[in-house]
């Protein structure tokens, strides 16, 4: 595991800054029985259009490392930084996706789509047409002006992605984005993540426990380690695009999620 | 794409679509139906069952008129009173006090709540005060407020607005209070500004709690507007109570009795058909009186 630090990607060639750089992050909470350590040395790059997945268990600062590059919490030390610029405050090219879709029940569907450009002071009739449209490809046509209550989870969710979609963020942060889900919902979901930013482009940095959707989903996989959070290792995932199902059934696919797997059955009393 | 999506279980349709002819949604409404039908026929008996066993008791008893009244002397007594023209002005004066005072009150106290509680430094240099006028019953300011405002209306509507303040005020603040991390955190990704946080995120939140301190208001507003026609005003059910206690008229207390409490009613059922179309996301218990 510490091999695998050293192992740290190069600086690339032409010197163009990554996506993302976490850049040596450390951060303490504060609580009554004093300073805990949630995250410890992090350095991770993510590329334009790379999918990356952190896998953890619980409490290993997973959720900490998001809200940093979402701009929603200052590092005790390092920075993250965004397309070269350091990442202080949340900005429209991050968008973020959180565990369960947070809609507010006092709008519609639709409603809920189009805030971040209300917010914004975006063109609103145009925001509408879009949301209409992207609302009907992820399957919610006819749910437009429907209470968020009136949806099942996995609806919610797909209504949540649209909605983080809407300001055409160039890196998408999800927190467990299926984790509420049943486990079919959540296999449909994922060959529909994949999809989506396959045609689109966007970076991906997802955090989730589940190593299939880690490995089904991502470019590179990074294993964290719980108290203090660090990266034991990173796994480039190989395997061909488009994924579909067929992914599922490769050996290869097999293969990796066993090596990521092995992480978890060293540690104790974990998966 | 679309047909794996469309091929999604839809968890609520699911039932409904399969049984074509009776949908167990229609059941239902059919039997809430039923149900609300045999409720209003035995609200009547009820009803009627009360009123029987009032007029028996009081002449069963034979109550000296001086104490209590049948209800159909009370009917009577209205319809004497009625015919003369003797109620309307005075049911007027005392609702407009009510329903003025209970809006400027409610406005204040509003309008206070958020200020108090999104300017924290405000909020702190004015609390004691808040804290120590509300610990002061309202009414025995009502001789203070009538000796500087006089006998007229103006004297019970800064009265009521002075009572009904306070409920509104403090559940504006325990409802401004509760912040939902996440809904916050969504408000700050997409950098929506203070006002926008507070206009899509935390009224939505707080109105609940709001309408809750609306509901106390009102009942707050009518007890205010009869009390401080006691301690001294020209016009209002509070004067024409006090005269007909003077009267030894006891019929008469009785009319205004009840119809203090159609007002009552009255303003509590706007009220509470306000909260429900305000806050029409809030999921109730569907029989909730």
């Amino acid at each position: 595991m510490h091999a695998a630090l050293a192992e740290r990607p190069a600086p690339r060639p032409g010197g163009t800054p990554p996506l993302m750089r976490f850049d040596a992050i450390r951060h303490d909470f504060d609580t009554a029985g004093g300073s805990l350590r949630a995250l410890d040395r992090i350095s991770l790059d993510i590329d334009r259009s790379e999918f990356v997945a952190v896998v953890g268990s619980s409490g290993c600062g997973k959720s900490t490392l998001l809200r940093i590059a979402a701009g929603l919490l200052a590092p005790s030390e390092g920075r993250a930084v965004f397309s070269g610029t350091p990442v202080s405050a949340p900005r429209p090219e991050i968008g973020m996706i959180f565990q369960d879709a947070v809609m507010l029940p006092w709008f519609s569907v639709i409603e809920n789509v189009v805030l971040p450009v209300r917010i914004a002071g975006g063109d609103m009739a145009a925001a509408r047409r879009e949301a209409a449209e992207r609302l009907d490809l992820v399957g919610l046509a006819g749910f437009h002006d429907a209470a968020p209550g009136a949806l099942s989870g996995g609806m919610r969710q797909r209504a949540s992605i649209v909605r983080a979609l809407m300001m055409k963020p160039r890196l998408l942060l999800m927190d467990e984005p299926f984790g509420a889900l049943d486990a079919l919902t959540r296999e449909r979901m994922n060959i529909e993540l994949a999809r989506i930013a396959e045609e689109s482009g966007i970076a991906v940095l997802l955090i989730t426990h589940s190593i299939s959707e880690a490995v089904f989903l991502a470019d590179r996989v990074v294993v964290m380690t719980p108290r203090p959070g660090r990266i034991a290792e990173e796994i480039a995932v190989p395997l061909a695009r488009p994924r579909s199902e067929r992914t599922l059934l490769e050996p290869d696919f097999a293969a990796i999620c066993h090596r990521v797997r092995r992480h978890f059955q060293s540690e104790t009393g974990i998966e | 794409m679309t047909e794996t999506l469309a091929s999604l279980p839809a968890p609520d349709g699911k039932a409904a679509t399969r049984t074509p002819t009776i949908t167990p949604a229609a059941k239902a409404a059919r039997r809430r139906a039923r149900t609300k039908w045999s409720d209003r026929m035995l609200m009547a008996a009820i009803f009627l069952a009360f009123l029987g066993a009032w007029e028996g008791l009081v002449r069963l008893f034979d109550v000296s008129p001086l104490m209590f009244a049948p209800p159909s002397e009370v009917y009577s007594a209205f319809v004497r009173g009625a015919t003369r023209g003797l109620y309307w002005e005075h049911l007027g004066v005392t609702v407009f006090q009510m329903v003025c005072g209970l809006m400027i009150g409610a406005s204040l106290g509003f309008g206070f709540g958020v200020a108090v509680s999104e300017f924290g430094r405000l909020g702190r240099l004015i609390f004691p005060y808040l804290v120590a006028i509300q610990s002061l019953p309202k009414v025995a300011v009502a001789p203070l407020v009538i000796l500087w405002l006089g006998f007229g209306i103006e004297s019970k509507v800064v009265l009521v607005a002075l009572i009904t303040f306070f409920p509104v005020l403090v559940n504006t603040l325990s409802g401004l209070a509760i912040v939902d991390a996440q809904r916050m955190d969504l408000m700050r990704i997409f950098r929506a500004s203070r006002w926008q946080q507070f206009r899509f995120v935390r009224l939505p939140s707080a109105a609940p709690a709001i309408f809750a301190g609306l509901n106390v208001a009102v009942i707050l507003a009518l007890t205010g507007a009869i009390v401080a026609e006691f301690v001294g005003a020209q016009r209002g059910l509070g004067v024409l109570l006090l005269q007909a206690q003077t009267n030894l008229d006891t019929a008469g207390m009785l009319v205004i009795l009840v119809m203090l409490a159609v007002i009552g009613m009255c303003a509590n059922t706007a009220v509470r058909v306000i909260e429900r179309r305000a806050t029409y996301w809030v999921v109730r218990r569907e029989d909730t009186p």
